[in-house]
């Protein structure tokens, strides 16, 4: 499929609701992307649910590109869940990105199980400032020999936001290969916990993982001040730098 | 059933280039509305909306 699928999503009332449930399937040696939007101008009481079931047989391929912008309102709430099942060879590549406009209230519940030979990799960027609630949850499952996961997770907070970052890998296949990347950027009354799990069920199997967080770096700030940015400029980008 | 117009306002405002989405497979929702479903050979989009929301 050379063209990507689009799911756009959006309110552009200050008030509604929106429910969605997805069922997606690539059928075997398919290859997609998808590019779903979430666009909520001004919400004053919205509130987003998706709940998917993507299944991809085997060899498929699925690029799923997920961007929301949720305006500078802030009275949010988005809760995407998903299910993905990946069969014998099948890639699922995942990206989601809230980091333009409010956060408002997110809760992202994603679970992942990976057959043999098969590969998942789950990136999500995400900035919350003012109020922002941030709570993502990735579970990969990597039951089939071979299986390769991957969970990285890029959160920056500041002002008096709240994130709970949680990534679960288990191994429980013969030479299974899993990673939890974690790192996050905190400033002013922000908090952030960062709870990389990982499992392992077969002697053959191997999961790592890796958790930064902290301000930004000294270093980083000292050599773009020095080149004439402002502080609080020169913190901006190095938070956008890491997001991008 | 198409109406893309307010999609486009909502690209316009987040200050985002608008994907050609007329011309690709894609379900476009505002609230629990369809505003458009398009299949394409190879891509099957089926969508229903009710008061309940969205299912596709």
């Amino acid at each position: 499929m050379a063209q990507p699928i689009h799911l756009c999503l959006g309110l552009f009332e200050r008030f509604g609701v929106q429910d969605i449930a997805l069922t997606l399937t690539l059928e075997r040696g398919a290859q997609a992307t998808a590019w779903a939007h979430g666009l909520f101008a001004t919400p004053d009481a919205v509130r987003h649910t998706m709940r998917a079931e993507i299944r991809l047989m085997e060899e498929a391929v699925l690029h799923h590109q997920e961007t929301h912008w949720h305006g500078e309102a802030g009275d949010i709430v988005v809760r995407p869940r998903a299910q993905v099942h990946l069969e014998r060879g099948a890639r699922y590549l995942a990206d989601f990105s809230l980091v333009h406009g409010r956060v408002g209230q997110l809760d992202v519940d994603y679970t992942v199980t990976v057959g043999e030979g098969a590969v998942t990799e789950l990136t999500s960027r995400v900035y919350g400032f003012a109020d922002d609630t941030i709570r993502l949850c990735e579970r990969v499952a990597l039951d089939g020999a071979g299986a390769r996961g991957l969970v990285k997770s890029r959160v920056a907070v500041r002002d008096d936001a709240r994130a709970e970052v949680i990534g679960v890998m288990e191994g429980n296949a013969a030479g299974a290969r899993g990673h939890v990347d974690c790192m996050e950027i905190v400033r002013d009354r922000a908090v952030v916990s960062a709870v990389p799990e990982v499992r392992v069920r077969h002697p053959q199997a191997k999961v790592t993982h890796e958790s930064a967080i902290g301000s930004v770096d000294g270093r980083q700030l000292e050599t773009l001040m020095a080149r004439g940015l402002a502080p609080d400029d020169a913190v901006d980008l190095i938070v956008r730098g890491m997001l991008t | 059933m198409t109406d893309l117009h307010p999609i486009t306002r909502l690209f316009g405002e987040a200050g985002w280039t608008m994907p050609p989405i007329p011309q690709a497979a894609h379900l476009v929702a505002y609230g629990q509305t369809l505003a458009s479903v398009q299949s394409l050979p190879g891509v099957r989009v089926q969508a229903e909306a009710s008061a309940d929301g969205i299912v596709a």
